[in-house]
Protein backbone atom coordinates (compact mmCIF):
# COMPACT_ATOMS: atom_id res chain seq x y z
CA UNK A 1 0.00 0.00 0.00
CA UNK A 2 1.25 3.31 -1.03
CA UNK A 3 1.84 5.72 1.60
CA UNK A 4 -0.56 8.40 0.61
CA UNK A 5 -3.04 5.87 1.14
CA UNK A 6 -2.33 4.64 4.55
CA UNK A 7 -5.03 5.55 7.15
CA UNK A 8 -3.79 8.30 10.11
CA UNK A 9 -0.47 8.92 7.90
CA UNK A 10 -1.38 10.99 5.18
CA UNK A 11 -4.63 11.42 3.74
CA UNK A 12 -3.62 13.12 0.49
CA UNK A 13 -6.05 15.24 0.85
CA UNK A 14 -6.10 19.38 1.32
CA UNK A 15 -3.62 21.39 3.31
CA UNK A 16 -6.01 22.30 5.52
CA UNK A 17 -7.50 18.59 6.15
CA UNK A 18 -3.77 17.76 6.99
CA UNK A 19 -2.81 20.76 8.89
CA UNK A 20 -6.45 19.38 10.91
CA UNK A 21 -4.82 16.26 11.29
CA UNK A 22 -1.43 17.19 12.65
CA UNK A 23 -3.70 19.23 15.15
CA UNK A 24 -5.74 16.63 16.43
CA UNK A 25 -2.68 14.51 17.05
CA UNK A 26 -0.34 17.40 18.57
CA UNK A 27 -3.74 18.23 20.91
CA UNK A 28 -3.69 14.08 21.59
CA UNK A 29 -0.17 13.49 22.54
CA UNK A 30 -0.52 16.43 24.74
CA UNK A 31 -3.24 14.52 26.59
CA UNK A 32 -1.40 12.05 26.95
CA UNK A 33 0.96 13.53 28.27
CA UNK A 34 -1.14 15.25 30.57
CA UNK A 35 -2.45 11.77 31.74
CA UNK A 36 1.13 10.38 31.84
CA UNK A 37 1.31 13.31 34.28
CA UNK A 38 -1.65 12.43 36.49
CA UNK A 39 -1.04 9.27 36.74
CA UNK A 40 2.45 9.56 37.82
CA UNK A 41 1.67 12.33 40.31
CA UNK A 42 -0.88 9.90 42.11
CA UNK A 43 0.66 6.50 41.58
CA UNK A 44 -1.41 4.47 44.78
CA UNK A 45 0.85 1.51 45.53
CA UNK A 46 -0.49 -1.65 46.46
CA UNK A 47 0.77 -2.95 50.03
CA UNK A 48 2.65 -5.99 49.05
CA UNK A 49 5.68 -6.11 51.77
CA UNK A 50 6.59 -10.07 51.95
CA UNK A 51 10.06 -9.35 53.83
CA UNK A 52 12.83 -7.20 55.28
CA UNK A 53 12.33 -4.86 52.48
CA UNK A 54 8.95 -4.05 53.60
CA UNK A 55 10.41 -2.02 56.75
CA UNK A 56 12.22 -0.09 54.05
CA UNK A 57 9.23 0.45 52.05
CA UNK A 58 7.30 1.36 55.17
CA UNK A 59 10.44 3.93 56.18
CA UNK A 60 10.40 5.47 52.76
CA UNK A 61 6.31 6.24 53.44
CA UNK A 62 7.08 7.37 56.55
CA UNK A 63 7.51 11.46 57.62
CA UNK A 64 11.11 11.42 57.22
CA UNK A 65 11.16 10.57 53.47
CA UNK A 66 7.29 10.59 52.80
CA UNK A 67 6.72 9.35 49.32
CA UNK A 68 3.27 12.18 50.30
CA UNK A 69 5.78 14.25 48.18
CA UNK A 70 5.09 12.47 45.22
CA UNK A 71 1.14 11.41 45.86
CA UNK A 72 1.80 7.96 46.93
CA UNK A 73 1.67 8.02 50.17
CA UNK A 74 -1.11 5.75 50.38
CA UNK A 75 -0.45 1.90 50.51
CA UNK A 76 -3.58 0.68 49.84
CA UNK A 77 -4.34 -2.68 51.27
CA UNK A 78 -7.17 -3.67 47.99
CA UNK A 79 -5.01 -4.23 44.71
CA UNK A 80 -8.61 -2.79 42.71
CA UNK A 81 -7.44 0.83 44.13
CA UNK A 82 -4.11 0.78 43.48
CA UNK A 83 -1.41 1.07 40.23
CA UNK A 84 1.46 0.18 41.55
CA UNK A 85 2.82 -2.95 43.05
CA UNK A 86 5.92 -2.47 44.78
CA UNK A 87 7.23 -6.45 45.73
CA UNK A 88 8.98 -5.53 48.80
CA UNK A 89 10.94 -9.22 49.59
CA UNK A 90 11.08 -12.30 48.63
CA UNK A 91 8.28 -14.57 46.81
CA UNK A 92 7.99 -17.91 47.93
CA UNK A 93 6.85 -20.38 45.40
CA UNK A 94 3.80 -20.41 47.03
CA UNK A 95 3.20 -16.65 47.45
CA UNK A 96 3.68 -16.61 43.42
CA UNK A 97 0.12 -17.57 42.41
CA UNK A 98 -1.09 -15.07 45.19
CA UNK A 99 1.04 -12.13 44.20
CA UNK A 100 -0.27 -13.21 40.42
CA UNK A 101 -3.70 -12.61 41.75
CA UNK A 102 -3.09 -9.51 43.37
CA UNK A 103 -1.40 -8.25 40.51
CA UNK A 104 -4.55 -9.30 38.33
CA UNK A 105 -6.87 -7.55 40.41
CA UNK A 106 -5.17 -4.42 39.77
CA UNK A 107 -7.08 -2.08 37.29
CA UNK A 108 -4.90 -0.88 33.97
CA UNK A 109 -2.85 0.84 33.68
CA UNK A 110 -0.64 -0.66 36.17
CA UNK A 111 2.80 -1.14 36.96
CA UNK A 112 5.48 -3.23 39.02
CA UNK A 113 8.37 -2.45 40.57
CA UNK A 114 10.61 -5.12 41.78
CA UNK A 115 12.29 -4.13 44.86
CA UNK A 116 15.39 -5.52 46.76
CA UNK A 117 17.76 -8.63 44.71
CA UNK A 118 15.44 -11.12 46.20
CA UNK A 119 12.35 -10.05 44.14
CA UNK A 120 14.17 -9.16 41.42
CA UNK A 121 16.15 -12.30 40.82
CA UNK A 122 16.30 -14.36 44.24
CA UNK A 123 19.38 -12.88 45.25
CA UNK A 124 21.21 -15.22 47.38
CA UNK A 125 18.08 -17.54 47.96
CA UNK A 126 19.06 -19.83 44.91
CA UNK A 127 17.47 -22.44 46.52
CA UNK A 128 14.14 -24.58 45.57
CA UNK A 129 11.64 -22.26 48.05
CA UNK A 130 11.83 -18.71 46.32
CA UNK A 131 10.61 -17.60 43.03
CA UNK A 132 14.43 -16.75 41.08
CA UNK A 133 13.13 -13.18 40.23
CA UNK A 134 9.26 -12.22 40.25
CA UNK A 135 9.71 -11.32 36.65
CA UNK A 136 8.80 -14.81 36.21
CA UNK A 137 5.10 -14.40 37.09
CA UNK A 138 4.83 -10.21 36.37
CA UNK A 139 5.92 -7.85 34.02
CA UNK A 140 8.22 -6.11 35.90
CA UNK A 141 9.05 -2.36 34.95
CA UNK A 142 11.44 -1.26 37.55
CA UNK A 143 14.17 -3.47 39.11
CA UNK A 144 15.70 -2.06 42.49
CA UNK A 145 18.95 -3.64 43.80
CA UNK A 146 20.27 -3.59 47.09
CA UNK A 147 19.26 -5.71 50.43
CA UNK A 148 17.65 -4.36 51.45
CA UNK A 149 17.51 -1.00 49.22
CA UNK A 150 17.53 2.40 51.07
CA UNK A 151 14.78 4.46 51.23
CA UNK A 152 16.26 6.74 48.67
CA UNK A 153 17.14 3.67 46.61
CA UNK A 154 13.16 2.98 46.65
CA UNK A 155 12.47 6.23 45.70
CA UNK A 156 15.26 6.50 42.81
CA UNK A 157 13.54 3.77 41.21
CA UNK A 158 10.45 5.59 41.98
CA UNK A 159 11.11 8.62 39.83
CA UNK A 160 12.99 6.46 37.22
CA UNK A 161 9.44 4.88 36.89
CA UNK A 162 7.94 8.22 36.74
CA UNK A 163 10.22 9.09 33.93
CA UNK A 164 9.24 6.03 32.10
CA UNK A 165 5.60 6.65 32.56
CA UNK A 166 6.07 9.76 31.24
CA UNK A 167 8.23 8.67 28.79
CA UNK A 168 5.53 6.29 27.44
CA UNK A 169 2.88 8.68 27.50
CA UNK A 170 0.63 7.99 24.79
CA UNK A 171 -3.27 8.18 24.09
CA UNK A 172 -5.31 5.74 25.74
CA UNK B 1 15.89 -30.48 88.77
CA UNK B 2 19.99 -30.52 87.55
CA UNK B 3 20.94 -32.24 84.33
CA UNK B 4 22.72 -34.77 85.85
CA UNK B 5 19.85 -35.29 88.66
CA UNK B 6 17.31 -35.90 85.92
CA UNK B 7 19.45 -37.87 84.13
CA UNK B 8 19.80 -40.26 87.31
CA UNK B 9 16.21 -40.09 87.47
CA UNK B 10 15.51 -41.16 83.99
CA UNK B 11 17.59 -43.78 84.19
CA UNK B 12 15.77 -45.37 86.60
CA UNK B 13 12.92 -46.64 83.34
CA UNK B 14 14.88 -45.68 80.07
CA UNK B 15 17.99 -47.57 79.24
CA UNK B 16 19.70 -45.12 76.60
CA UNK B 17 20.01 -41.63 78.47
CA UNK B 18 22.86 -39.30 77.21
CA UNK B 19 23.78 -36.21 79.30
CA UNK B 20 25.79 -33.90 77.54
CA UNK B 21 26.85 -29.68 77.99
CA UNK B 22 23.86 -29.60 80.53
CA UNK B 23 21.39 -31.40 77.97
CA UNK B 24 19.51 -34.77 78.60
CA UNK B 25 18.65 -36.97 76.00
CA UNK B 26 16.60 -39.83 75.80
CA UNK B 27 17.24 -42.36 72.95
CA UNK B 28 13.72 -44.81 72.36
CA UNK B 29 12.25 -46.76 70.04
CA UNK B 30 9.46 -46.10 67.60
CA UNK B 31 7.25 -48.34 69.00
CA UNK B 32 7.44 -47.01 72.76
CA UNK B 33 7.65 -43.57 71.51
CA UNK B 34 3.82 -42.67 72.53
CA UNK B 35 4.64 -44.84 76.61
CA UNK B 36 7.49 -42.96 77.04
CA UNK B 37 6.30 -39.31 76.01
CA UNK B 38 3.07 -40.03 78.27
CA UNK B 39 5.30 -41.06 81.21
CA UNK B 40 7.43 -37.98 80.75
CA UNK B 41 4.40 -36.24 80.68
CA UNK B 42 2.42 -37.54 83.93
CA UNK B 43 5.06 -38.62 86.38
CA UNK B 44 5.17 -35.90 89.03
CA UNK B 45 8.55 -35.22 89.39
CA UNK B 46 9.19 -34.96 85.51
CA UNK B 47 6.32 -33.52 84.47
CA UNK B 48 7.25 -32.77 80.89
CA UNK B 49 3.82 -31.28 79.76
CA UNK B 50 4.93 -28.98 76.76
CA UNK B 51 6.55 -29.92 73.57
CA UNK B 52 8.34 -26.84 72.68
CA UNK B 53 9.52 -28.57 69.06
CA UNK B 54 9.98 -31.45 67.08
CA UNK B 55 12.64 -31.63 64.16
CA UNK B 56 14.20 -34.18 62.12
CA UNK B 57 17.92 -35.03 60.93
CA UNK B 58 18.63 -36.50 57.76
CA UNK B 59 21.94 -38.64 58.09
CA UNK B 60 22.27 -40.28 54.48
CA UNK B 61 24.47 -43.51 54.30
CA UNK B 62 23.82 -44.31 57.93
CA UNK B 63 21.05 -46.33 59.64
CA UNK B 64 19.32 -45.47 61.13
CA UNK B 65 18.68 -42.43 58.59
CA UNK B 66 16.30 -40.13 60.14
CA UNK B 67 16.64 -38.88 63.81
CA UNK B 68 12.99 -37.45 64.97
CA UNK B 69 13.61 -35.48 67.89
CA UNK B 70 11.27 -34.46 70.65
CA UNK B 71 11.88 -31.33 72.61
CA UNK B 72 10.28 -30.98 75.81
CA UNK B 73 9.90 -28.46 78.59
CA UNK B 74 8.96 -28.82 81.81
CA UNK B 75 6.88 -25.88 82.90
CA UNK B 76 6.65 -27.00 86.55
CA UNK B 77 10.49 -28.00 87.48
CA UNK B 78 11.71 -25.81 84.41
CA UNK B 79 13.74 -28.77 82.77
CA UNK B 80 14.34 -29.56 79.38
CA UNK B 81 15.01 -32.97 77.40
CA UNK B 82 15.05 -34.09 74.25
CA UNK B 83 13.33 -37.21 72.91
CA UNK B 84 15.02 -38.81 70.05
CA UNK B 85 13.78 -41.79 67.90
CA UNK B 86 15.88 -43.75 64.68
CA UNK B 87 14.60 -44.45 61.73
CA UNK B 88 16.15 -46.60 59.44
CA UNK B 89 16.41 -46.07 55.81
CA UNK B 90 14.12 -48.58 54.67
CA UNK B 91 11.03 -48.47 54.45
CA UNK B 92 10.62 -44.92 52.31
CA UNK B 93 8.79 -43.24 53.52
CA UNK B 94 9.42 -44.00 57.11
CA UNK B 95 6.97 -44.26 59.78
CA UNK B 96 6.98 -43.11 63.95
CA UNK B 97 3.28 -42.76 65.98
CA UNK B 98 1.82 -39.54 65.86
CA UNK B 99 2.25 -37.68 69.48
CA UNK B 100 -0.91 -35.57 68.80
CA UNK B 101 -2.79 -37.44 71.36
CA UNK B 102 -1.13 -36.12 73.89
CA UNK B 103 0.54 -32.76 72.77
CA UNK B 104 -2.32 -30.84 71.02
CA UNK B 105 0.79 -28.70 69.44
CA UNK B 106 2.16 -31.56 67.67
CA UNK B 107 0.00 -31.45 64.75
CA UNK B 108 1.66 -28.89 62.98
CA UNK B 109 4.66 -29.78 64.17
CA UNK B 110 4.40 -32.64 62.31
CA UNK B 111 2.94 -31.90 59.23
CA UNK B 112 6.21 -29.65 58.74
CA UNK B 113 8.43 -32.33 59.57
CA UNK B 114 6.32 -34.57 56.86
CA UNK B 115 6.35 -31.78 54.66
CA UNK B 116 10.10 -31.42 54.74
CA UNK B 117 11.73 -35.04 55.32
CA UNK B 118 9.12 -37.38 54.20
CA UNK B 119 8.29 -38.50 57.60
CA UNK B 120 4.61 -40.33 58.11
CA UNK B 121 3.36 -39.65 61.24
CA UNK B 122 0.57 -42.53 62.07
CA UNK B 123 -2.17 -41.24 63.71
CA UNK B 124 -1.95 -37.95 62.64
CA UNK B 125 -5.47 -36.38 62.07
CA UNK B 126 -4.35 -34.19 58.89
CA UNK B 127 -1.21 -34.96 57.37
CA UNK B 128 -0.96 -32.27 54.81
CA UNK B 129 1.78 -30.36 53.36
CA UNK B 130 2.34 -27.26 55.65
CA UNK B 131 4.57 -24.95 54.43
CA UNK B 132 5.58 -26.04 50.53
CA UNK B 133 2.73 -26.14 47.67
CA UNK B 134 0.27 -28.89 48.18
CA UNK B 135 1.81 -30.34 44.30
CA UNK B 136 5.42 -30.27 45.56
CA UNK B 137 7.20 -33.09 44.97
CA UNK B 138 9.81 -34.34 46.91
CA UNK B 139 10.54 -33.72 50.48
CA UNK B 140 13.15 -30.22 50.24
CA UNK B 141 15.09 -30.80 53.54
CA UNK B 142 16.05 -34.46 52.57
CA UNK B 143 20.22 -34.32 52.01
CA UNK B 144 18.72 -36.44 48.64
CA UNK B 145 16.97 -33.58 47.47
CA UNK B 146 19.00 -31.12 45.13
CA UNK B 147 19.07 -27.70 46.17
CA UNK B 148 17.02 -26.50 43.05
CA UNK B 149 18.37 -23.25 42.11
CA UNK B 150 19.00 -21.60 38.54
CA UNK B 151 21.88 -20.43 36.61
CA UNK B 152 23.10 -17.05 37.32
CA UNK B 153 23.06 -14.76 34.28
CA UNK B 154 25.92 -12.59 32.80
CA UNK B 155 26.51 -10.92 29.64
CA UNK B 156 28.33 -13.91 27.82
CA UNK B 157 27.94 -16.67 30.41
CA UNK B 158 26.72 -18.06 32.96
CA UNK B 159 27.32 -19.57 36.68
CA UNK B 160 25.59 -22.45 37.00
CA UNK B 161 23.65 -22.75 40.47
CA UNK B 162 25.24 -23.90 43.88
CA UNK B 163 24.72 -27.63 43.66
CA UNK B 164 25.67 -27.73 39.88
CA UNK B 165 29.03 -26.96 40.11
CA UNK B 166 32.00 -27.95 40.28
CA UNK B 167 34.56 -27.48 43.04
CA UNK C 1 -25.52 19.83 78.17
CA UNK C 2 -28.84 21.06 78.91
CA UNK C 3 -31.00 23.41 77.08
CA UNK C 4 -29.97 27.12 77.46
CA UNK C 5 -32.62 29.16 78.92
CA UNK C 6 -31.94 32.07 78.27
CA UNK C 7 -29.36 33.80 75.20
CA UNK C 8 -26.72 34.66 77.83
CA UNK C 9 -26.49 30.99 78.64
CA UNK C 10 -26.52 30.50 74.69
CA UNK C 11 -23.61 32.88 74.09
CA UNK C 12 -21.48 31.67 76.96
CA UNK C 13 -22.15 28.12 75.51
CA UNK C 14 -20.77 29.15 71.99
CA UNK C 15 -18.18 30.89 73.41
CA UNK C 16 -16.91 27.75 75.87
CA UNK C 17 -17.31 25.42 72.20
CA UNK C 18 -15.01 27.42 70.34
CA UNK C 19 -12.47 27.34 73.10
CA UNK C 20 -12.79 24.18 73.50
CA UNK C 21 -12.37 23.26 69.37
CA UNK C 22 -9.63 26.12 69.69
CA UNK C 23 -7.63 23.96 72.28
CA UNK C 24 -7.90 21.43 70.38
CA UNK C 25 -6.56 22.74 67.39
CA UNK C 26 -3.85 24.20 68.95
CA UNK C 27 -2.02 21.08 68.72
CA UNK C 28 -2.73 21.31 65.06
CA UNK C 29 -1.56 24.52 64.64
CA UNK C 30 1.74 24.10 66.57
CA UNK C 31 3.02 21.62 64.18
CA UNK C 32 2.58 24.04 61.37
CA UNK C 33 6.01 25.67 62.98
CA UNK C 34 7.77 23.21 63.81
CA UNK C 35 10.73 22.19 61.55
CA UNK C 36 9.94 20.23 58.63
CA UNK C 37 11.65 16.54 59.54
CA UNK C 38 11.33 14.89 55.96
CA UNK C 39 14.44 14.72 53.77
CA UNK C 40 13.48 15.91 50.48
CA UNK C 41 15.77 13.45 48.62
CA UNK C 42 16.19 13.79 45.38
CA UNK C 43 17.35 17.83 46.25
CA UNK C 44 19.13 17.07 49.31
CA UNK C 45 21.09 14.04 50.19
CA UNK C 46 20.88 12.88 53.87
CA UNK C 47 24.27 12.74 55.04
CA UNK C 48 25.71 9.07 55.35
CA UNK C 49 28.14 7.28 57.74
CA UNK C 50 31.77 8.67 56.57
CA UNK C 51 32.23 4.72 56.05
CA UNK C 52 28.83 3.40 54.41
CA UNK C 53 29.40 1.14 51.89
CA UNK C 54 25.39 0.20 50.84
CA UNK C 55 26.15 0.87 47.06
CA UNK C 56 27.93 0.33 44.34
CA UNK C 57 31.20 -1.37 43.65
CA UNK C 58 34.31 0.74 42.38
CA UNK C 59 37.35 -1.61 40.46
CA UNK C 60 40.41 0.84 41.93
CA UNK C 61 43.45 1.82 39.72
CA UNK C 62 47.14 2.22 41.29
CA UNK C 63 48.19 5.88 40.72
CA UNK C 64 50.32 5.16 37.45
CA UNK C 65 46.77 3.99 35.83
CA UNK C 66 47.17 -0.17 36.15
CA UNK C 67 44.77 -1.83 37.48
CA UNK C 68 45.03 -3.16 40.90
CA UNK C 69 42.35 -6.28 39.77
CA UNK C 70 45.00 -9.23 39.30
CA UNK C 71 41.67 -11.56 38.29
CA UNK C 72 42.39 -14.04 41.15
CA UNK C 73 38.57 -14.49 41.39
CA UNK C 74 38.59 -15.20 45.29
CA UNK C 75 35.84 -11.89 45.57
CA UNK C 76 33.49 -14.41 43.24
CA UNK C 77 34.45 -17.13 45.48
CA UNK C 78 33.66 -15.20 48.65
CA UNK C 79 29.97 -13.92 47.66
CA UNK C 80 27.61 -15.16 48.82
CA UNK C 81 25.08 -14.84 46.04
CA UNK C 82 27.13 -15.54 42.86
CA UNK C 83 27.01 -11.95 41.48
CA UNK C 84 30.75 -11.78 40.48
CA UNK C 85 31.71 -13.46 37.48
CA UNK C 86 35.54 -12.76 36.63
CA UNK C 87 37.45 -14.66 34.16
CA UNK C 88 41.54 -13.80 34.37
CA UNK C 89 43.84 -13.74 31.55
CA UNK C 90 47.93 -13.44 31.54
CA UNK C 91 49.51 -10.20 31.83
CA UNK C 92 51.80 -8.90 28.46
CA UNK C 93 54.99 -7.55 29.12
CA UNK C 94 54.28 -4.50 26.55
CA UNK C 95 50.93 -3.43 27.35
CA UNK C 96 50.38 -4.67 30.90
CA UNK C 97 46.93 -4.11 32.26
CA UNK C 98 47.38 -4.64 35.93
CA UNK C 99 50.19 -4.78 38.50
CA UNK C 100 50.27 -8.72 38.58
CA UNK C 101 50.84 -11.35 36.41
CA UNK C 102 47.23 -11.35 36.04
CA UNK C 103 44.43 -9.53 35.21
CA UNK C 104 40.53 -9.75 34.87
CA UNK C 105 39.64 -9.94 31.57
CA UNK C 106 36.51 -9.86 32.11
CA UNK C 107 34.69 -8.91 35.58
CA UNK C 108 30.98 -8.41 35.49
CA UNK C 109 28.91 -8.12 38.80
CA UNK C 110 25.49 -8.42 38.62
CA UNK C 111 23.43 -6.10 40.64
CA UNK C 112 20.36 -8.27 40.61
CA UNK C 113 22.15 -10.31 42.79
CA UNK C 114 24.58 -8.88 44.74
CA UNK C 115 23.61 -8.18 48.13
CA UNK C 116 26.26 -5.39 49.14
CA UNK C 117 27.67 -7.71 51.88
CA UNK C 118 31.29 -6.37 51.69
CA UNK C 119 32.33 -10.33 51.26
CA UNK C 120 34.04 -9.56 48.26
CA UNK C 121 35.89 -6.01 49.65
CA UNK C 122 37.12 -8.64 52.44
CA UNK C 123 38.40 -11.32 49.94
CA UNK C 124 40.27 -9.10 47.87
CA UNK C 125 44.26 -9.42 48.51
CA UNK C 126 45.08 -6.24 46.36
CA UNK C 127 42.26 -3.78 47.59
CA UNK C 128 40.84 -3.86 43.97
CA UNK C 129 37.08 -4.05 44.87
CA UNK C 130 35.82 -1.54 47.31
CA UNK C 131 32.10 -0.42 47.77
CA UNK C 132 31.15 2.94 47.61
CA UNK C 133 28.36 4.99 48.64
CA UNK C 134 26.31 5.54 45.38
CA UNK C 135 23.14 3.84 45.89
CA UNK C 136 21.12 5.71 42.90
CA UNK C 137 20.64 2.36 40.68
CA UNK C 138 17.58 1.12 39.34
CA UNK C 139 17.05 -0.53 36.13
CA UNK C 140 14.48 -0.94 33.53
CA UNK C 141 16.22 -4.22 32.46
CA UNK C 142 17.80 -7.51 33.76
CA UNK C 143 20.45 -7.10 30.76
CA UNK C 144 21.57 -3.55 32.29
CA UNK C 145 21.89 -4.67 35.89
CA UNK C 146 25.23 -6.56 34.91
CA UNK C 147 27.95 -4.06 35.03
CA UNK C 148 30.60 -4.77 32.86
CA UNK C 149 34.33 -4.18 33.83
CA UNK C 150 34.15 -0.12 32.33
CA UNK C 151 31.50 0.80 34.50
CA UNK C 152 32.79 -0.59 37.16
CA UNK C 153 36.00 1.19 36.29
CA UNK C 154 34.30 4.74 36.30
CA UNK C 155 34.24 6.88 40.02
CA UNK C 156 30.20 6.57 40.62
CA UNK C 157 28.48 9.73 39.92
CA UNK C 158 27.83 12.56 43.09
CA UNK C 159 24.27 11.37 45.12
CA UNK C 160 21.54 13.31 43.33
CA UNK C 161 22.88 13.31 39.64
CA UNK C 162 22.18 10.09 38.62
CA UNK C 163 19.55 10.03 35.65
CA UNK C 164 16.37 10.35 36.84
CA UNK C 165 17.26 12.19 39.52
CA UNK C 166 15.70 15.59 37.53
CA UNK C 167 12.52 14.23 37.88
CA UNK C 168 11.62 14.89 41.31
CA UNK C 169 13.23 18.56 41.53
Amino acid sequence: MPVERLPGVHTGQSAADVTAEVERGLLLSTVGKAVAWARKNSMWPATFGLACCAIEMMAAGAGDYDLSRWGMEIFRASPRQADLMIVAGRVSQKMGPVLRQIYDQMPEPKWVISMGVCASSGGMFNNYGLIQGVDTIVPVDIYVPGCPPRPEMLMYGILRLHEKVQREARVP
Amino acid sequence: MQAADLAARLRERFPDVLEARGEVTLVVEAAALREALEHLRTEPDLACEALSDLTVTDWPDRDPRFWVAYHLRSREHGHRLRVKVGLPPEPDPPHVPSVTDPFPTANWLEREAFDFFGVVFDGHPDLRRIEMPEDWDGHPLRKSEPLAGVATRYKGAFIPPPDQRGT
Amino acid sequence: MSEPRNELDAAAAIARAIGRVARGFSVTFRQIFRKDATTQYPKEIRPLPPRAHLGRHLLNRHENGLEKCIGCELCAWACPADAIYVQGADNTAEQPVSAGERYAAIYQINYLRCIMCGFCVEACPTRALTLTDNYEMAFESREDAIYEKWQLLEPPLPLGTAPGTQEGK
